[in-house]
């Protein structure tokens, strides 16, 4: 720390080193934001080909002997190899299956293998490379400035120049465009998107390359610098506007700086701090990047390609069947291997407990969590500074460290819950670096990179665990009885939701599910697992240092969670047994160790992406349904027992279900609704047509308050709607269903129908854990009626088979019968017979008529007019965002000014 | 024009087109009529050759396709408008245009495509007027007519129109379908997939039914037509409902409403 202000020149000279330093970053950056411009994915394997370039140019230079401008570019030749080599082996051919999430990983993968290749072919030991133009630093204007910074600089030109006349001038830089935002256009326009993946996935290894060999000869090599680079590289770029490519640039400057400049005048802790902090701040506030305006915000079309990931759900008998020999064999491991064995099994152990709460949060609920081993982190230093420094129990010193992790999870969960997929993910990662420096950094408080030492054995009262065997039941023990909890949680409504908020969050939240808060939900469970997981360890090995929970920690997690099974809970154990007992059994392979996790993560990702215990399942499971179901013929329904809840709304026609009243909204330029004012009688069907672009849409929107109404008023019910969430309206008993079946990909049919249920739910994940004999009624019931409903629509057939392999005629029905179990009193359905057949519109009249003589409302928009005429009890009719007409569909038919406007001269005969 | 033979395509274990024979000469509009999952669009793709073919061949203009990637088969005159348009949001109306010939870009010169861009927004004022805007912010029937003329933009001898009516006001696709019929005076093949079967079969010269991934019916577009069952079927127009036929519907429904009040009610 500085006790005195600095000079002048000592603030020049940083000002440089942090200009120097901010060019690389640069570079980085702009490899990232290239290849996410282009594919939508964040490469976090940028920096890996930073150090490679750094290292080939040393080892082309020193151990080959070969004069520098050669060994430059033979440097240069060789790393844009590897990336192209791996760029088409891996990330390509991934793109277009995978969602955004996983993607993300397979990156994070491919820099763990990278930086295990480097260990293997490098080893440890720091590298050193020569300057280009000597030691002799110049003096520029009175400062001295490294004669390699020029170099630095002159390159960071060259690249920054070749990169902008690519994008904004070239018809390849038209087309990358439209690769990055509609691939399935670009393919169709004769445009080879694959192809060009790979030519920006090369260029980007290409800079990196370069950024990589002339910074060498001013920094220490060494084999996990490309993380280094990499998280440098991203928040940059997320500083600086992710798709905006001097954007990047800009952001590498200023991190660069302002971290010289915080290192110089406190400290590189400080630093490293600030940057993070930069980040996260930068993340919630301005997403778009600091140095973007405003601005069209990216069109996400990856947000749109829901993976039609086909569902496997074991049967409860097979389950049972492999996992009582799995019990017994667990229980008995100790007594069948060497002592050296059972320390490595009680590690196993441990990290399959943070495991599991990774799998909540990931498997079950999507969100990408590359920080677990942060708390891990936090658990493990608070319950072991507690347990040596203040003599307090381990026991207590545990729980004091899962209110720790609590605390933060809340905090971190709370602040980023509006944030969408990757950013997500950065902000974590972010989170997870902090972590990392404060415990090196804080060495006063945690030992620092030598870590903590005489931490005593787990302890319950006044039995201590010190043997290894003692741990390994005390473990298996939180393991089962964590196991039956979570088990009961997930396969109930909580479970449903969290794993519709993966399939689908905005279909999630219409249907009423309160997504913020479920999500916190998933990460509190998380990150408690992962603390327990942190502070047992430190008991166990009576030692903890950074890195044994540092960020690779966490890397390698997500390994194991993916390798065993996403969303199967047990699935990280054979994932914590391949990489935790393989690299001990074989000690010789431990040095591959890092290089074995990249590949294990890549390759699970393209050839087993159900991992090692959902593709048991999938064996011994349900078989899979191939063939295209035929249509629909609705079953003679078996009415259940015991009917839900009396919810009864009686219909009475006067009065009026909905009253919009002078709806008015402008989008720009554009007066979308002017003045529309309807009312919808209860217990009617009332139907809303209107040529294209007159504004149907947009008056659901608003009725929905998806947006909010510029003037105008809805009721229902008498009512007012007005500064209500699309949740809220949900709960007043208005369902709504979507023009593109929204149906959850992932989920079966069954699943999908009873998440529509989700707001009905008494009984929550916590007595679920506790297995309540009430909670099990409930859901045992909710299953009777659901299948119940779906015997009557004839889908019963589809019953457990994932929902999205259906026909459209049927998703659509689902969809409907789905926002049916939420128990509304006004049903809003938008173009519902939009890509259906004529048999399978008549199935969906004579629902839709069903519906109404029940008792409900039900308000639609439709091009489909034989369905409209079918149905309807009163037809409003838009055009240009105005009420045209209203009546009922006879008089609608006869009106010239709705024939004129819209049914066109085809509509002669009717 | 285009000639296809015993196609067979699908997706991973999934066969959706068990055997297809299909043909469209220059000069005649050809309509592929069927219901919603009958492989249309799997067709439209498997011609475009964005999906393998498991077997079978696809000729175009007397050359033998089905081994040449998409790129190669509109520089020989195929031109495709997919399904649910696919134009490229982010990017103005003029550059979607030119990514419609994209895969002419080595043979042609800038100059030439404005050109042509010129000649394609003819038919399509409302592109004129758009040229400098953001192809996202176009209203529905824009971005179709929008997808049509960046397909037009090859000269193409075929044209393969996926749904071209899909979401859009009956005048508007009236508007639409005399265009097609405009183009068809012009000469080129045109391959008509559509739900819409009423107004399709109207401008068709010939019509193949598609159904669970074969063709069921062929024949003239009036023929078709005129045909009750395929009249019955697609055009939902009601037919004489019998006595019998009308009590067992109100039956069904009188089940279907007290089964409704069974499952959620007291």
């Amino acid at each position: 720390m500085r006790a005195s202000p600095l000079t002048m020149d000592q603030f020049a000279q940083i000002l440089v080193g942090g200009v120097l330093q901010g060019i690389v970053f640069a570079i980085v950056a702009l490899g990232i934001s290239l290849v996410y411009r282009v594919t939508g994915i964040i490469n976090l394997v940028q920096g890996g080909f930073c150090i490679i370039g750094a290292l080939t140019l040393y080892s082309f230079a020193n151990d080959f002997g070969w004069p520098l401008p050669l060994a430059f570019f033979a440097a240069i030749a060789a790393t844009t190899a590897l990336g192209l080599v791996l760029g088409a082996a891996t990330f390509v051919p991934a793109l277009p299956r995978l969602p955004t999430g996983s993607m993300l990983m397979l990156t994070v993968g491919l820099l763990t293998f990278i930086d295990g290749l480097a260990l293997v072919v490098w080893g440890t030991q720091p590298y050193a490379v020569t300057a280009f133009s000597g030691e002799e630093p110049i003096d520029v204007f009175g400062i001295l400035v490294p004669s390699q910074g020029l170099w630095i600089a002159a390159f960071a030109c060259i690249i920054i120049l070749g990169i902008w006349l690519l994008i904004a001038h070239t018809a390849v830089g038209k087309a990358l465009t439209a690769c990055a935002e509609n691939p399935l256009a670009a393919r169709f326009m004769g445009v080879d998107v694959a192809r060009l993946t790979l030519f920006s996935f090369g260029l980007a290894a290409l800079i990196g390359a370069i950024g990589g060999a002339v910074v060498a000869p001013i920094m220490s090599l060494q084999f996990d610098a490309g993380s280094f680079f990499t998280n440098a590289g991203f928040i940059a770029v997320a500083l600086g506007g992710m798709s905006s490519l001097p954007g990047a640039v800009a952001g590498g400057l200023f991190l660069g700086v302002a971290e010289q400049l915080a290192a110089g005048y406190v400290s590189s802790l400080f630093a490293d701090g600030l940057a993070l902090a930069l980040l996260l701040a930068t993340l919630l506030f301005r997403p778009q990047g600091l140095f973007v305006s405003g601005g069209r915000r990216r069109h996400d079309v990856r947000e749109e390609l829901r993976v039609t990931r086909s569902v496997v759900r074991p049967r409860p008998s097979s389950v049972m069947l492999i996992a009582s020999p799995l019990l017994l064999l667990l229980i008995a491991l100790p007594y069948l291997v060497s002592g050296g064995f059972m320390s490595s099994l009680v590690i196993m152990l441990i990290l399959f407990i943070a495991v599991l709460g990774l799998d909540v949060l990931m498997g079950y609920c999507g969100q990408v969590n590359l920080g677990q081993a942060a708390f891990m982190a936090l658990g493990g230093y608070t319950a072991a500074i507690l347990a040596t420094n203040y003599g307090l129990s381990p026991f207590l010193g545990t729980l004091a460290g899962l209110a720790l992790s609590l605390i933060c999870a809340l905090l971190l969960s709370a602040v980023t819950m509006r944030l969408r997929g990757a950013y997500l993910a950065l902000a974590t990662l972010a989170f997870g670096l902090l972590i990392d420096s404060l415990t090196v950094g804080l060495i006063d408080v945690t030992g620092g990179p030598s870590g903590l030492v005489g931490i005593p054995a787990f302890a319950l009262g006044s039995f201590v665990f010190a043997t290894p065997r003692a741990m390994y039941y005390l473990t298996l023990a939180i393991i089962v009885v964590l196991i039956a909890a979570l088990a009961g949680a997930m396969r109930s409504d909580f479970g449903r939701a969290l794993q519709a908020i993966r399939a689908d969050p905005t279909a999630a939240e219409a249907l009423g599910i309160n997504v913020p808060r479920h999500k916190m939900a998933a990460f509190a469970i998380s990150a408690v697992l992962a603390s327990l997981s942190g502070s047992l360890l430190a008991f166990d090995f009576h030692f903890l240092s950074p890195e044994m929970v540092a960020t690779p920690r966490s890397f390698e997690m997500i390994a194991m969670l993916i390798v065993g099974g996403e969303g199967t809970l047990v699935g990280g154990l054979a994932g914590a047994a391949l990489l935790t007992l393989l690299p001990i059994a074989f000690q010789p392979i431990a040095l591959y160790k890092t290089l074995v996790e990249g590949a294990v993560l890549v390759l699970a990702f393209q050839y087993l992406p159900d991992g090692i215990v959902g593709g048991m399942w999938r064996l011994v499971g349900r078989p899979p349904r191939t063939e295209r179901p035929p249509a629909l013929a609705p079953e003679v329904p078996a009415p259940p027992d015991q009917p839900m809840q009396p919810h009864r709304h009686v219909a009475a026609k006067k009065t009026l279900a909905l009253e919009a009243g002078g709806l008015a909204k402008r989008f720009g330029g554009l007066q979308a609704v002017a003045d529309v004012s309807f009312a919808v009688p209860d217990g009617s069907i009332t139907a809303l047509i209107g040529p294209n672009g007159a504004g149907k849409t947009t008056v659901f929107n608003l009725i929905t308050n998806l947006f909010p109404a510029d003037r105008g008023q809805v009721r229902l019910y008498g009512r007012t709607l007005r500064g209500l969430t699309p949740g809220d309206v949900a709960a007043l008993g208005l369902m709504r269903t979507f023009q593109t079946a929204r149906v959850l990909p992932g989920m079966t049919t069954l699943e999908n129908l009873l998440a529509g249920a989700h707001r009905q739910i008494r009984h929550g994940a916590a007595q679920h854990m506790l297995w309540l004999p009430a909670a099990l009624r409930e859901e045992r019931s909710l299953r009777r009626h659901g299948d119940a409903l779906l015997g009557l629509v004839g889908l019963g057939r589809f019953r457990d088979v994932s929902a999205t392999t259906l026909p459209m005629g049927a998703q659509k029905l689902l969809e409907v019968c789905r926002a049916l179990m939420a128990r509304p009193r006004l049903l809003l359905l938008d173009e519902p017979a939009a890509g259906l057949n004529d048999a399978e519109t008549a199935e969906l009249a004579a629902l839709l008529c069903a519906v109404r003589d029940f008792g409900l409302t039900i308000l639609l928009v439709e091009h489909n007019m034989s369905l409209v005429m079918d149905v309807a009890d009163q037809v409003i009719v838009l055009d240009l965002g105005q009420l045209l007409a209203q009546g009922t569909p006879r008089q609608i038919q006869g009106d010239h000014r709705v024939i004129e406007a819209y049914l066109g001269v085809e509509a002669k005969a009717s | 024009m285009l000639q296809l033979t015993a196609i067979e395509a699908g997706y991973r274990d999934l066969t959706v087109l068990h055997g297809i024979d299909l043909e469209v000469r220059a000069g005649e509009i050809v309509a592929l009529i069927g219901p919603n999952g009958a492989g249309k669009t799997t067709l439209a793709r498997a011609i475009a050759g964005l999906l393998p073919l498991r077997r079978g061949q696809i000729s175009l203009a007397g050359q033998s396709v089905e081994h040449l990637p998409p790129w190669m088969r509109i520089r020989l005159g195929m031109a495709h408008a997919p399904e649910g348009r696919q134009v490229v949001a982010g990017l103005t109306v003029a550059d979607n245009l030119r990514l419609g010939a994209h895969a002419l870009r080595r043979r042609r010169q800038e100059s030439w495509i404005s050109a042509r861009i010129a000649v394609v927004c003819e038919l399509f004022p409302p592109l004129l007027e758009r040229l400098d805007h953001a192809a996202g912010n176009l209203s529905g029937g824009q971005q179709q007519m929008l997808a049509i003329a960046r397909a037009l933009m090859t000269e193409p001898k075929l044209l393969v129109l996926d749904e071209p009516s899909l979401g859009l006001a009956p005048a508007l696709v009236a508007d639409i379908f005399r265009l097609i019929e405009r183009l068809r005076a012009q000469g080129i093949a045109i391959l008509l997939s559509e739900q819409n079967a009423r107004m399709t079969l109207a401008i068709a010269d010939r019509a193949y039914v598609i159904e669970t991934g074969n063709i069921a019916l062929q024949g003239s577009g009036r023929e078709l037509l005129g045909r009750s069952d395929i009249v019955e079927r697609y055009l939902g127009i009601v037919a004489d409902s019998t006595s019998a036929n009308r009590r067992n519907s109100e039956d069904r429904h009188v089940r279907f409403v007290r089964a409704l009040a069974k499952i959620f009610d007291a």
